[in-house]
């Protein structure tokens, strides 16, 4: 399996980034992981990302629950990029959140790929990265 | 007749009573009952047409009848009463009254009516001048025995044929003679044994026979058809026998007619022993032919009465009688056998008559004499046998006598108590409507047509102060109750009433003294035949129901954060301990995996990490649960301003390292009634919260100060902070588990602690911020 270029993951418990990134590293999921603690940060980042022409992450773990700008706001804001750069991107929620609301909340937004919750098994891991490279994403 | 002492008294009775009715015979017993007392002197006089010398018919005292007395009679006219003085007495009198033999001092001159060219008569009074009501009743006598008087005089000269002043006869003997032959009844003497000795010319004709071979017959002429002798009757014995009689008889005259006669037999006596017989016929055929007709109309008209349920009644103002039907009676709950007596018609009604009408009952009889119309219709009420007046419609007639004054009323009375009932029923029913009007709390309106104010009762002067303070007025236009700016509104709103739609609006109405009180206003139109009149404002205080309404409303809200609280608190045990869990979950692996020592140790350091926030989630937790299980508090009256330097205290270290300046506003002298944990706990959290989020590029401020709302202490912290986006956060902002700062010490558990606290005691918080000028937050105790 080919890794991907790079995973994003967005997310305010730094305990759960860094296994996380852990689990990615060890499985050679991704040679890049980008982590941000609130959806403010990350979109500050990836907007900058996008206007400076670089590529974005192939693959988005997005927490829900967030100081200053939860997942939710995220999504509404970073939509407006959706159709025409981010065709390539995956977004997924990864929430410990098993509530009803929440994920029917998620279907809701067509950018969303799937609701996952924590924490992430590894064969998660790889079936989302197979995901985008069957899908036809090219790794770039 | 024995009783006749007074001379002249008998000669003038004896003169007449043979010839005219008990009711003369009556009034001339009165005249001699006067004589008697010698207090009264009766002077019958004559007086020529001509005017000039006349005579007195009889008088106590003097023949002659000098022109000072035709003066006298002349200036009498039809219903005077002529009352003169003592010189009129000795000027009228001249030496007369020294015959009289009794002191006179006044005279009373009562003309006889219809008869001015015969005679009057002049009551002489003694010297007591009679009172006012005697005088009335005495002219009251004169006028009705005036009548019969009248008639009687005319007799008289009718039957003396004496029609000329200067033929007038001295000797009695020619005045009977004249009377004899002159009378207008059959009149003719037999013997006892009922031989015919004389007759008059009536009698001839009456029995449409001629005297020839008549006279000195033994009377069969009297009754051809029967053949039966007069001396045979059994009338005609007792009248033999010294016994007068009088009896109604049909008979059959020789040309064949029937005649209908009253015959009166009267003894003639000498020294006890009868003599002859007098017998006085009359035709009274055409009368009884009238009398039956009458009797037939009255009955007719008696049933007609009947049938009509009224009652009638008959008053003879001369004759002073009166007459009422049993129906009439029968109104007043009266049998004809209990009819109870009075005077006369006048003494009947003052005794039965309510009190208060006879003012009105009076009057009507008044106008209708004054205005000349011949009826009259009023209500009064008379008393029944059993005490309770009953109300009747009396509609009377009034017949005037050629006097021009009324001589006789009769009429019919109606009971009405039934149209007294309901028109009492209604007046009731008005009433009634009325007092709910006036009584009922809610106001109302009445508007016409032209939107103009035609009633309305004391509670609906509230409307007044919905827009414009102004005393409701009737007759005022609606619109002067609104202002300018609402008249399009209400225009628009009148319309559609007029329309024939109700409609409905609540109104809040904040008086002066700051009392706030919700109105519901109804315009309800009002139709009649399809058209609206005009409409009907009622307004309803519901305060209460809308009190009632906000009560509900805020337990409803209270039962809905607590349910939101709970789904919270789901969501925390789900979200919360499940990213813990899921934490441990993976380091646990990643401890079992682990390749080295150092690698070894870092998991340890980490599970140990999550280990002290599943801690604290847990502690939170447990804060959360606590704060919902307090249902009976203790409550102590608080120095706000003590907790607010309590919370400093506390916090004095952070205030110290960051540079906060506290001021503290709150007057020392507000004492709230409140629980002291959650009082210091609120506070705190607040302050804290300041502090936390303070701006990083200013010196830190946080001030406390009160309010007051609707007589409630309002607290007031403002801080110069970072702010919260409120139109991004603002419904966030008191749930569990909310940051929205990127601050290290964010919990998410402060502002949803204060809130449960602060709506549990039945308080409420308010906020006013903007990102990086500052927050306020209201806490309504």
């Amino acid at each position: 399996m080919k890794p991907l270029d790079s995973i994003c993951i967005i997310d305010d418990d730094n305990i759960y980034t860094f296994l996380l990134k852990k689990t990615i590293s060890k499985l050679n999921a991704a040679d890049n992981i980008v982590t941000y603690p609130n959806g403010r940060e990350a979109l500050d980042g990836l907007i900058a990302q996008i206007k400076n022409g670089e590529q974005l992450p192939q693959v988005i773990l997005l927490d829900i629950n967030m100081p200053v700008v939860d997942g939710w706001t995220f999504l509404e804001e970073f939509a407006d990029y959706k159709e025409s750069v981010l065709k390539h991107t995956d977004i997924y929620i990864v929430s410990s959140s098993i509530a009803d609301e929440d994920r029917k909340r998620a279907v809701q937004y067509k950018e969303i790929k799937d609701y996952l919750v924590k924490p992430l098994a590894s064969a998660t891991i790889l079936k989302l990265v197979e995901t985008h490279t069957m899908a036809g994403g090219e790794p770039r | 007749m024995t009783k006749y002492n007074h001379p002249i008294g008998r000669q003038m009775y004896n003169f007449i009573h043979l010839l005219l009715t008990d009711e003369v015979n009556t009034f001339f017993e009165d005249v001699q009952a006067a004589f008697d007392s010698r207090h009264i002197c009766v002077v019958l006089m004559r007086k020529h047409a001509a005017g000039g010398k006349g005579y007195v018919f009889s008088t106590g005292f003097s023949d002659s009848f000098e022109p000072r007395h035709v003066a006298l009679v002349d200036c009498l006219r039809p219903g005077d009463v002529w009352q003169g003085t003592k010189a009129d007495v000795s000027n009228f009198l001249g030496t007369s009254s020294a015959i009289l033999g009794s002191p006179i001092d006044s005279i009373i001159g009562l003309p006889l009516r219809g008869s001015n060219s015969y005679a009057t008569y002049l009551y002489l009074l003694p010297r007591q001048p009679l009172n006012r009501r005697s005088l009335a009743a005495l002219k009251l006598l004169s006028q009705g025995a005036a009548t019969v008087f009248e008639a009687a005089l005319q007799q008289q000269f009718v039957l003396g044929g004496i029609t000329s002043v200067d033929s007038f006869p001295r000797d009695p003997l020619v005045w009977y003679r004249g009377l004899f032959s002159n009378h207008p009844y059959a009149v003719f003497l037999l013997s006892v044994q009922g031989v015919l000795l004389e007759a008059n010319a009536r009698t001839w004709e009456l029995l449409e026979c001629s005297d020839d071979g008549v006279i000195g017959n033994d009377g069969t002429f009297f009754f051809p058809n029967t053949g039966v002798a007069v001396s045979k009757t059994e009338k005609f014995i007792i009248a033999a026998s010294g016994g007068s009689v009088s009896f109604d008889i049909a008979i059959v005259t020789p040309k064949g007619n029937r005649k209908v006669v009253n015959i009166t037999y009267l003894p003639v006596t000498e020294k006890s022993t009868t003599i002859g017989v007098y017998a006085i016929v009359r035709d009274i055929t055409r009368r009884m032919l009238v009398q039956h007709s009458l009797r037939e109309r009255e009955y007719q008209l008696k049933l007609v009465l009947e049938g009509a349920d009224v009652g009638w009644w008959d008053w003879d103002l001369r004759q002073q009688t009166y007459q009422c039907d049993p129906k009439w009676w029968a109104m007043l709950g009266y049998l004809m056998s209990e009819v109870p007596q009075f005077q006369n018609f006048e003494d009947l009604f003052e005794q039965l008559i309510h009190p208060d009408d006879v003012a009105v009952a009076a009057q009507a009889i008044k106008e209708a004499v004054a205005n000349g119309t011949n009826n009259y219709a009023v209500a009064y009420q008379l008393k029944h046998k059993d005490g309770h007046y009953v109300p009747v419609m009396s509609r009377g007639f009034i017949t005037f006598g050629p006097d021009m004054l009324p001589a006789r009323i009769s009429g019919i009375n109606m009971d009405i108590t039934q149209s007294k009932n309901a028109e009492q029923a209604v007046q009731r029913s008005e009433n009634n409507l009325k007092t709910v009007f006036k009584n009922t709390e809610v106001g109302y309106i009445l508007v016409d047509r032209n939107l103009q104010i035609v009633s309305f009762n004391q509670p609906a002067r509230v409307f007044t102060l919905c827009d414009y303070n102004k005393e409701l007025k009737e007759g005022e236009s609606i619109y002067a109750y609104a202002t300018p700016e609402a008249h399009a509104a209400n225009q628009q709103l009148y319309s559609a009433v007029l329309g024939g739609l109700k409609q409905k609006l609540s109104k809040k109405i904040v008086s002066n003294d700051g009392d706030v009180r919700y109105y519901e206003i109804t315009f309800s139109p009002v139709s009649e035949c399809g058209v609206t009149q005009g409409f009907i404002i009622s307004l309803e205080h519901v305060t209460e129901r809308v009190k009632a309404d906000l009560d509900r409303t805020r337990s409803f809200n209270l039962l809905a954060e607590q349910n939101k609280r709970l789904l919270n608190f789901s969501y925390i045990v789900s979200h919360n301990l499940r990213s813990h869990t899921g934490n441990i979950k993976s380091l646990l692996s990643f401890l079992r995996e682990a390749e080295n020592a150092d690698e070894q140790n870092e998991m340890m350091g980490m599970l140990e990490a999550v280990s002290e926030q599943l801690n604290d989630t847990i502690t939170n937790l447990n804060e959360v649960v606590s704060l919902h299980q307090n249902v009976n508090l203790l409550l102590e009256d608080l120095c706000l301003w003590q907790y607010i330097g309590r919370a400093e205290d506390v916090l004095r270290g952070q205030i110290i390292a960051k540079d906060v300046l506290v001021l503290n506003n709150v007057p020392r002298d507000i004492v709230l009634r409140y629980n002291a944990a959650y009082l210091e706990s609120i506070i705190l959290n607040f302050l804290s919260n300041a502090i936390k989020y303070a701006h990083p590029d200013r010196q830190p401020q946080v001030e406390f100060c009160t309010t007051y709302k609707n007589g409630a202490v309002v607290l007031h912290i403002t801080d110069n902070g970072m702010g919260i986006d409120l139109d991004r956060h603002g419904d966030k902002l008191f749930g569990l588990y909310r940051t929205f700062h990127n601050n290290a010490d964010a919990k998410g558990i402060g502002l949803f602690l204060t809130k449960s606290q602060v709506d549990y005691m039945g308080g409420r918080i308010e906020v006013e911020s903007e990102p990086d000028k500052g927050t306020t937050f209201k806490i309504f105790f």
